[in-house]
């Protein structure tokens, strides 16, 4: 079981680093995006149509495709004040707490969100200029939220069987 | 106006226990909204926060500066900065530490985080300043305090997140920072005058440079500084929304590394990758932070504040002294993004009722995190320099900070008695 949870753990940090190199895409396709904007609007008398749309799918992408890699690794913005909290069979068991609230959390969220990407697939929202369906876009971020929810889950599970230790939540990638 | 104190502290609780502080926000926000509520409501205006905050226009500004920033960081320019505040500075007593608050200063202009600017300043100039012997307490506090500037002059990641919290505009933000930034400079540069004149050994003179290699300096740092000027000058007559001007900033950070053979597409992939996990994470707390910001508001926490502080009779400065004061506080355990995003919420609508400007409520809020950053036991900037200076205690630096510290307080408080600093600038926008 250890073993197969190692192998997971490899498995999962890859898959999840796919998705990190994808937003890294995203991010620079939203360079192009924006410069081509200016250039366009200044130079050329012809903006790019919808630009605005298409920013704000991209902010999308860069966020959500993020996620997943972010609550594997538990590489979260964290307060860490007390040491004791941090290390040894405390910060052990209360990494396992935070990590099953996290996967709750997250579970509960990605329902609701996943209740707006049907509602937007049956009204047939689409967005102002371009007529991208939106469900698409908050299908995505469904799927995101869903995904680092079971990819917390797996982190629980790998944690529970190195007790004592609170390596791999460290927000660095495994050995 | 209980439920809510209640609901900061099990936040200020669950983050103690290293809870992700966005979940934290987010999970005591749907927990509290539901309770005033019901449960149902709370997920749903939850999911539709993420869903539209996720997709905000106004917040892209935050990865495409971050990318600018870690490219300027990478291409090398924090060394030709460095080299072309020291051909002027480096002479004078304590001239070595002046030129890296100066440097400091000018890369904070194409960086918006303070620890980035901290970490490759120190890198830079702390050789430098080992091989003219300068104390350890002197150099690493003028480059632990010369990189706070970089959360206060523009680009700044900050301020972007304050103007999306309070609806105010982040191009007069940006301009706004620009006088009190320099002013800090100034009293930084003071404050090693200070530190030189009490024990001249902490910062020996080092030698004057001829003029033709001063201009030579300051020649190869034309591109860092036009690149400022163009991203800011751009905001300032409007030619660009503060989303595009990031872009092209972005952009010309990643021409000018490439320019400089400091660029080769696998480094242009890591910091596109670092850029994004950075944004993800900035980005869960701004989640729960919205999350936690609509509970506040739904159990009445502003109005409650009003309230109590009329009931008090308080002069209006006198609330944005007693707020400065929390903030300083504060900063002794947050650090500065979890605690604008923990508070600004609630006292943006009192600071506002109150009749004063959500831009200069904004400087000093900043300046007041910057401070944090050097404030004991936390200060970030300090724990980033022990960890890019192994050999130096935290002791050490945080007793060489003192002096910087005592000049930030002095400079907040010129901010908060003359609002027209801030103001000035953007009042010609």
């Amino acid at each position: 079981m250890k073993r197969l949870l190692d192998k997971s753990e490899r498995l999962a940090d890859t898959a999840s680093l796919f998705a990190a190199n994808i937003a890294a895409t995203i991010l620079l396709a939203l360079v192009v995006l924006t410069c081509a904007d200016v250039i366009g609007r200044y130079f050329l008398t012809m903006p790019v149509t919808g630009a605005v749309e298409l920013v704000r799918i991209c902010m999308a992408g860069i966020i959500f495709f993020s996620l997943p890699l972010m609550f594997f690794r538990n590489d979260h913005i964290i307060v860490d004040l007390i040491s004791l909290f941090r290390n040894g069979y405390l910060g052990w068991l209360i990494g396992l707490i935070l990590l099953i609230l996290s996967f709750l959390i997250a579970l509960k969220l990605g329902a609701r969100v996943y209740d707006y990407a049907i509602r937007a697939l049956e009204d047939g929202d689409v967005t102002e200029y371009l007529e991208i369906p939106r469900y698409l876009v908050v299908g995505l971020i469904t799927t995101a939220i869903f995904t680092s929810a079971f990819l917390t889950l797996l982190r629980f599970a790998i944690t529970l069987t190195r007790p004592g230790t609170t390596e791999g939540l460290d927000g660095n990638p495994p050995r | 106006m209980t439920v809510a104190l209640i609901g900061f502290a099990a936040v200020l609780i669950l983050a103690f226990f290293r809870m992700p502080l966005g979940i934290a926000l987010g999970l005591v926000g749907v927990v509290g909204f539901g309770q005033l509520a019901n449960y149902k409501a709370a997920m749903s205006s939850a999911a539709r926060l993420v869903i539209d905050a996720g997709q905000s226009y106004g917040l892209s500004v935050v990865p495409l500066f971050i990318l600018m920033g870690l490219m300027v960081e990478r291409g090398g320019m924090a060394k030709e900065l460095y080299r072309a505040a020291f051909v002027f500075l480096g002479h004078k007593k304590g001239g070595l530490a002046m030129s890296t608050v100066c440097a400091c200063g000018m890369f904070s202009a194409i960086c918006g985080s303070s620890l980035a600017t901290a970490a490759t300043m120190a890198k830079v100039s702390m050789p430098e300043m080992r091989r003219y012997k300068y104390s350890d307490s002197l150099a690493t506090a003028s480059i632990a305090a010369g990189g706070t500037l970089g959360i206060l002059i523009p680009p700044s990641v900050i301020l972007v997140i304050y103007g999306l919290i309070t609806n105010a505009s982040v191009g007069k933000l940006f301009i706004a920072g620009v006088l009190p930034g320099l002013i800090g400079v100034l009293f930084y540069l003071f404050a090693v005058k200070y530190v030189v004149t009490k024990d001249p050994k902490a910062g020996p003179a080092g030698e004057k440079t001829p003029w033709k290699e001063r201009l030579l300096a300051l020649r190869n740092v034309w591109t860092t500084l036009g690149l400022f000027i163009f991203v800011i000058g751009g905001i300032y007559v409007g030619a660009f929304t503060p989303t595009e001007a990031a872009g092209m900033g972005a952009a010309g950070a990643i021409f000018i590394a490439w320019a400089r053979g400091a660029l080769t597409w696998s480094t242009l992939f890591d910091v596109s990758r670092e850029t994004t996990l950075t944004t993800a994470k900035l980005f869960m707390v701004v989640f729960g932070a919205m999350i936690f910001s609509n509970f506040v508001n739904r159990a009445g926490l502003p109005d409650g504040l009003i309230q109590i502080v009329n009931s008090f009779d308080v002069s209006p400065l006198g609330v944005i002294f007693i707020i400065l004061a929390i903030y300083l506080v504060l900063g002794c355990v947050f650090e500065s993004l979890s605690m604008i995003l923990l508070t600004v919420p609630i006292f943006a609508p009192l600071v506002e009722a109150l009749g004063f400007d959500l831009i200069w409520f904004g400087i000093l809020v900043v300046v007041a995190t910057e401070i944090s950053l050097i404030t004991p036991p936390i200060g970030l900037n300090v724990f980033v320099l022990k960890g890019v200076l192994k050999d130096v205690s935290v002791k050490t630096i945080f007793k060489g900070v003192t002096p910087f510290w005592i000049a930030d307080i002095f400079r907040l408080l010129l901010l908060t008695l003359v609002p027209t600093i801030s103001l000035y600038l953007p009042s010609l926008m």
